[in-house]
């Protein structure tokens, strides 16, 4: 039975994620204190001037970016990038499960593992420490599956600059950039709210602001109704692009790879 | 004085142990249960300047163990170890200058550098004088000869060379005493002689004293004078080969059988055998059966070819330590 | 001498690091963009929050600059020699490679630290350098005073083991738990802090900046120093003594993590 394989690989994940839980807590305990570090910048820049919608607009935009990212990060380049360096991404090919399919259930079982692990608790303490109000049930849920949308759409984000490492051999420098530039653009380093008009215009034309952005506007009941519907629609959208993306990177990568020899 | 000075050497591990699951996880935090192993217990030992150790015994007989005790790696449970008069442990650098190490697996040089800049390092790091390193690295090469892969990093070598590399490195600075682990691990028959005649070099005409612990038959025959069997932690034996070997008292017969086949012989005093190209090796202790007696025995039963008779030989009683200990399961 | 041999061997690492260095050459390039990145990315950040205020308590946007720059430079220079401990569990308690050190006539720390360069910090050092002559110019500051060589270079040496000792504390408990990368993303976050006026801090949050992580003292109060802002005297001149005291206690910390170290096998 098929998919008797694939849960096999769903649990790897969570059994991996769990073997190295040590970072799953230190990434916890360091959102904490970076949340901490934003929460006394903009208490101070509340201080000194009007900020638009308030200093707990600010903080729940703070703390619900917190937890979507840690909802929706990926090591699929360091997961293809040790196979590459290992050389065992031949033999990978050579299995009768796709590679990609084995990447998507191994980061979802990861992911699960860190949800449980990160994001519920970061959630918790943002409502009871920050004052983070609850939206009513059709809202959360609309967020929840914002962010499983969000989830793939970082998927195949990371997937595609994944592909890349089959060129420059290295996976950490790679990663670092990819994060680095997809947190600033998708509101986890500034709200983008808060953003001059002419950059935000940038920053919305970008499909990053779906990742992040969007879903805290969802859960801020700043989307409502049809906005909300329009929103998946972008996700998805833009995952499927991607996908195109990383799938044809990944085309040319089997065949630099077959070339090559081995 | 001997140059090394163990008494009562003692070191317990702890071992902790931890229930599955959440559950466990939880409960260590509040105690953990602990096992106690002793990889040492009451070690003696007194090794003089020029002597040739060989150092065996089964995996987990406390070898490593002592030996990172000595090199100052591990800190003693209890008891007293002296090295050319300093504590290994409390006065590690003073003591790591007089001492080299051939480590097995793990390599002393640098991996991504040439074997010349290695060499180099090591050179300032033991404070050889230009004109010791010199005539040093020319006379190891003729025995060693590393001209041939003097300028590639060491990651590319072969394990013949590397481990070339790593004796030469290990005596440059012309220690009082080196430490070899599996020296000879894995290598073939011409690496290993020239490997041997480099140690039993240093060993006569430096006087420098060298502790080896090996499996290798061939390594213990040449190169050793004594030997010291350790068995769980315990020195069992102190003394010279000859004499090791009239202890052990497996012998050794080899037979031609017409039908190897369903051979298996139930005779008190046999230890056990096995079949090797054909020939059937069997491991009898003399001093149960006599190699008469069982031979009449197999005669009686099989239809014996050719036989042959061991002589009393150390392969049998270095298999015998390593894989049972010393009293064999 | 002791520290003469130290030193010619480190030089002799460190020229020998560059040699190999260059055969990874797609690895040093695409590290330091990405570190570049992350630097212009935090750059970003103070000039965004600076289109909501034109000050943040009482610190105005050069200001900022250039205290995110003393800051940064100090952990810089740190990064770039000293920042291959936080790989002590990994690379170097699990495999048992600490025998090899162990059995060598040096210092373990020491071996542990020349064993890599992170160079990929070195373009953000230059740039942080740039960055406080820069906000200096704005705020028509002249750095080149004898009173702020005499503070400067002392503090500066400091600064950079006031960072040491909290990398140093924390890699340190990799002897206890086998790992000590990730602990360190958590001192990470926590050198994010050297990048803000002391005040926005609340209470706690400040005693943690000078006593359990000290970074106040390798950025803030030497930066105090050169902004003329004469609010905590003790505490800027304790920050030339704060690098050796405290990397002295971490320094006591990594000596019994040592001693306890059991390398793995038998």
């Amino acid at each position: 039975m098929a998919w008797r394989k694939y849960w096999e690989m769903y649990k790897t994940g969570i059994k991996e994620a769990s073997a190295y839980r040590l970072m799953s807590v230190s990434s916890f305990f360091s959102t904490i204190v970076y949340i901490v570090l934003l929460l006394a910048v903009w208490t101070a820049i509340s201080k000194s001037a009007d900020l638009v919608g308030g200093l707990s607009r600010v903080v729940s935009y703070i703390v619900l970016a917190q937890v979507i990212n840690s909802s929706i990060s990926q090591g699929l380049e360091k997961w293809f990038g040790s196979k590459i360096r290992k050389g065992t991404i031949v033999n990978e090919l050579k299995r009768p499960v796709s590679l990609l399919s084995q990447a998507y259930l191994h980061e979802i079982g990861w992911q699960s593992f860190d949800t449980l692990l990160k994001s519920v608790p970061l959630l918790v303490i943002g409502v009871l420490f920050t004052g983070l109000e609850l939206p009513p049930v059709q809202n959360l849920l609309a967020f929840v599956v914002a962010v499983v949308l969000s989830f793939h759409l970082m998927l195949v984000l990371a997937l595609s600059t994944s592909m890349l490492v089959f060129w420059t051999k290295t996976d950490g420098g790679v990663r670092f950039t990819r994060v680095t530039i997809v947190n600033f653009l998708s509101g986890v380093i500034f709200p983008l709210y808060l953003l001059p008009e002419s950059l935000r215009q940038i920053f919305y034309v970008l499909p990053f602001h779906l990742l992040v952005d969007g879903p805290i506007q969802v859960f801020l009941m700043q989307k409502t109704g049809t906005e909300v519907l329009i929103m998946f629609g972008q996700q998805i959208f833009w995952i499927l692009v991607f996908f195109g993306v990383a799938n044809l990177l990944w085309y040319k990568a089997k065949k630099k790879l077959t070339v090559q020899g081995g | 004085m001997s140059l090394i000075k163990a008494e009562n050497l003692k070191k317990t591990f702890r071992i902790y142990s931890r229930d599955e699951g959440i559950r466990g996880y939880l409960k260590s935090l509040v105690s953990r249960e602990y096992e106690e192993v002793h990889a040492v217990e009451d070690l003696n030992l007194e090794i003089e300047e020029g002597e040739m150790i060989g150092y065996i015994g089964s995996n987990g007989a406390g070898k490593s163990t002592t030996v990172k005790m000595l090199t100052g790696i591990l800190e003693p449970s209890s008891g007293t170890v002296e090295v050319d008069g300093l504590d290994p442990h409390s006065q590690r650098k003073k003591n790591a200058m007089h001492i080299g190490v051939v480590f097995g697996q793990k390599s002393q040089l640098w991996w991504d550098l040439p074997v010349r800049e290695s060499f180099k390092l090591l050179k300032e790091i033991y404070e050889v004088s230009d004109e010791d390193y010199q005539k040093r690295i020319d006379e190891y090469d003729e025995v060693l000869q590393l001209s041939d892969f003097w300028d590639q990093p060491v990651r590319k070598l072969s394990l013949g060379q590397k481990m070339r590399c790593e004796l030469a490195a290990a005596f440059l600075h012309q220690p009082k005493i080196v430490y070899l682990d599996e020296p000879t691990i894995g290598l073939d028959v011409a690496v290993k002689e020239r490997i041997r005649d480099f140690i039993k070099r240093m060993n006569r005409e430096k006087n420098i004293t060298v502790m080896l612990t090996t499996h290798d038959i061939g390594d213990i025959e040449d190169l050793c004078d004594r030997i010291v069997v350790l068995d769980e932690g315990r020195k069992i034996y102190d003394g010279e080969l000859s004499s090791l070997v009239d202890r052990f008292t497996s012998r050794r017969m080899i037979l031609d059988v017409r039908d190897e086949e369903g051979f298996d012989i139930q005779v008190e005093g046999v230890e056990g055998f096995e079949s090797n190209d054909g020939r059937i090796e069997v491991t009898f202790d003399r001093d149960v059966v006599s190699a008469s007696d069982l031979m009449r025995q197999l005669l009686d039963e099989y239809e014996v070819l050719d036989f042959e008779l061991k002589e009393p030989d150390i392969e049998a009683v270095v298999k015998k330590i390593y894989n049972q200990g010393i009293d064999g399961e | 001498m002791k520290l003469k041999k130290h030193l010619k061997i480190y030089g002799k690492y460190f020229k020998q690091y560059w040699k190999t260095r260059l055969v990874y050459k797609t690895d040093f390039l695409l590290n330091s963009l990405s570190q570049m990145l992350n630097l212009a990315t935090s750059l970003a950040f103070l000039t965004l929050i600076f289109t909501q205020v034109d000050s943040i308590n009482g610190w105005t946007f050069p200001e900022m600059l250039f205290l995110a720059g003393v800051g940064g430079i100090s952990m810089n220079i740190h990064h770039i020699f000293m920042l291959h401990i936080t790989n002590l569990g990994e690379d170097y308690i699990v495999t048992g490679d600490l025998d090899r050190f162990k059995v060598r006539p040096l210092n373990v720390l020491y071996q542990v630290y020349a064993s890599n360069v992170r160079d990929e910090n070195f373009p953000k050092l230059i740039t942080n350098i740039a960055l406080v002559a820069y906000a200096s110019g704005q705020m028509g500051l002249n750095l080149v005073r004898p009173e702020f060589l005499l503070y400067g270079v002392p503090v500066l040496v400091s600064s950079v083991f006031t960072f040491g000792s909290v990398y140093l504390a924390v890699s340190s408990l990799g002897f206890w738990m086998a790992r000590s990368r990730p602990l360190t993303w958590i001192v990470f976050r926590l050198s994010d802090f050297r990048r803000y006026p002391f005040s926005i801090y609340s209470r706690s949050v400040k005693i943690i900046l000078v006593t359990l992580v000290p970074l106040a003292f390798a950025s803030f109060f030497p930066a105090t120093f050169f902004l003329d802002r004469f609010e905590n005297g003790f505490y800027q001149y304790f920050s030339i003594a704060a690098g050796p005291v405290f990397y002295g206690l971490a320094y006591l910390f990594w000596k019994k993590g040592l001693s306890k170290y059991t390398s793995t096998g038998s």
